[in-house]
């Protein structure tokens, strides 16, 4: 280094040197450095959440038509206001399905229907498959919309109206049917659930009620907990109509007769297998795969609806 | 020593001695409490000992503007802090504090009276705090863009189109799909502000400064799709309920004017 260039670098020295003074001053004049030279730490133990408010009065329930009725609410004049909001489980789903094997996996396919009684058309609906789905196709005016792999091993496809809001064509009405729903994948057929939504009128159309605004209003004041019981009633899956279907289920790999008893043993626990309860109970006995088949036979020649569709696929893919 | 290397020897000591002097701030999420201790230590003295038996008054106070509210500044809510004044005990420490952070983000300091002196200790409010997710900008591109007059100079700074970023990969599918099914950009409004918190009106939109109306809106899990800008609105529905816009509790809800999604995370 040449003389010059240490002067050159002790004066730029220097210079960083007087800043630094001055930062390290500056904070100095200030209150929280006095001349008591006082050092204050800070030591944090933890954060809680503030503990849920709820009042005396406050209730949710549903009401006979399974709508959603909030108590305990009050207006910001501190008039108590009860909330009732309609759900969108005015639909009365039929499904029927079918299950083909064919090259590289089996093919489902749905013909949904909406029973006569319904209140609300259908607008969307999920199957919670538990196999890997390949593919997944609707019928005009529909939309395979997603296939939800987040919470593994359920794979979660959304068909939906694909359709300009004022087009009923196709719209699964009260009364209507359509058939052309269909999964491919390579898992066997086994019982899955499907959860469906009805549609409610939206602000122009016909039938509609601000009911759910109060929810998210400045006008309405509602306790933490009131809240919350309310959004779990109004939640995705709370909020839907659930039924049970033959869908994708059980990997290849897996023992035909293990695979074939877990399927008995499920459909047990759904009311409308309770006319073979005991002859499911008593079929479950044996562990040899030919002997559950020829149980299943039998029990598919009385059988119909669901039970059927469970017993002859499984019949025909275990 | 060259230039460069005094020039990074000084910056390196300018550094350490700015960390010894401002404390690492004390975080909490807008609308909980923290529990803390202040240790007071007399720095001028040999050893640093204990401020023990000092009397202590604590006063919290908030920056102007700050957590991206830059109105109403006059009252603005500042939290409280339980006991507000106390005695140190033998260790120089106090009893057990409680800050209980108000429900708007923002920077609090709490002055600290002591020794006949005033210093400061920072609490932040965020909701980012504790691995939170809340908030960075949704921002406007080819598949969706912020609703006409929808940004407010109250919440500047990219306004009020902030999202966890969870939420932000799943509004981009949403938008995406939506543009690639309708051959039209998603609409978008009111989502949560930067640092989280409470979102607040005004009285321009009908409502009051530090308050509810947007009741949700503090975690960067609410997204707001306006039906005047925004066609398909069945489609949009299913389009936001199939990626997660209903997945938080609640569901989707229909207000009069538009769709309030609730994602998770």
């Amino acid at each position: 280094m040449t003389h010059v260039g240490m002067f050159s670098a002790g004066a730029y020295a220097l210079r960083l040197c007087v800043l630094l003074v001055l930062v390290v001053a500056v904070p100095g004049q200030q209150p929280q450095n006095s001349a008591s030279q006082l050092r204050v730490v800070p030591r944090v133990s933890g954060t809680q959440q503030s503990e849920m408010t709820r009042s005396p009065n406050d209730s949710v329930r549903l009401n006979n038509d399974g709508d959603l009725v909030i108590e305990g609410a009050r207006r910001r004049t501190g008039e108590q206001v009860t909330i009732v909001i309609t759900r969108r489980v005015h639909v009365r789903p039929v499904i029927t399905a079918s299950v083909q094997r064919g090259a590289s996996g089996f093919r489902y396919e749905y013909k949904v229907a909406n029973a006569p009684d319904a209140k609300q058309w259908i607008q969307i609906f999920w199957v919670d498959a538990l196999g890997p789905v390949v593919a997944a196709r609707t019928p005009e005016y529909w939309r395979a919309y997603n296939i939800d792999r987040t919470k593994p091993p359920v794979e979660r496809v959304f068909f939906g109206r694909d359709a300009a809001d004022n087009d009923g064509n196709r719209r699964l009405s009260a009364g209507a049917s359509q058939e052309g729903f269909v999964l491919e994948s390579q898992a066997r057929p086994g019982l899955v659930r499907l959860f469906f939504v009805g549609h409610k009128p939206l602000p122009g159309e016909s039938g509609f009620t601000a009911d759910e605004t109060v929810l998210d209003s400045p006008d309405v004041v509602m306790s933490e907990w009131l809240q919350q019981e309310a959004n779990k009633q109004l939640s995705m899956n709370a909020n839907t109509v659930g039924i049970m279907a033959i869908g994708p289920k059980v990997q290849p790999s897996v023992p035909a007769a293990q695979a074939i008893r877990n399927e008995l043993l499920e459909a047990l626990r759904h009311p409308a297998f309770a006319p073979d309860r005991e002859a499911i109970n008593a079929l479950l006995i044996n562990q040899d795969r030919a002997a559950l088949l020829r149980g299943l036979q039998s029990l598919l020649g009385k059988a119909t609806g669901i039970r059927a569709e469970l017993y002859s696929a499984l019949v025909q893919h275990y | 020593m060259s230039i460069p290397q005094v020039r990074t020897a000084l910056v390196m000591g300018l550094l350490a001695i700015s960390i010894a002097i401002h404390a690492q701030p004390i975080e909490v999420r807008p609308g909980e409490s923290v529990q803390f201790q202040l240790c007071f230590y007399w720095e001028n003295l040999p050893g640093q000992p204990p401020a023990a038996n000092i009397d202590v008054v604590l006063q919290p106070e908030v920056f102007p503007m700050s957590g991206y509210h830059w109105h109403d500044d006059a009252s603005r809510p500042k939290g409280s802090v339980q006991p507000s004044s106390f005695r140190t005990s033998g260790d120089g420490c106090s009893p057990m504090l409680q800050f209980y952070a108000p429900i708007a983000a923002g920077m609090h300091p709490l002055v600290i009276y002591a020794a006949a002196s005033a210093h400061t200790q920072e609490i932040w409010i965020g909701a980012w705090v504790n691995n939170g997710n809340c908030c960075v900008q949704l921002y406007e591109n080819q598949d969706l863009f912020y609703k006409p007059g929808g940004s407010q100079p109250e919440h500047p700074d990219w306004y009020g189109f902030n999202v966890s970023t969870p939420t932000v990969a799943k509004m981009q599918t949403i938008a995406q799909q939506y543009r690639q099914q309708i051959g039209q950009r998603l609409c978008v409004n009111d989502m949560s502000l930067n640092w989280g918190g409470v979102f607040d009106l005004g009285p321009r939109y009908g409502g009051q400064y530090w308050q509810v109306p947007h009741a949700e809106h503090r975690l960067g899990l609410n997204v707001d799709l306006p039906f005047s800008c925004n066609n398909y609105l069945q489609t949009m529905y299913n389009i936001a309920l199939a990626n997660g816009g209903g997945a938080g509790p609640g569901g989707i809800l229909i207000h009069s004017d538009h769709y309030h999604l609730r994602f998770v995370d």
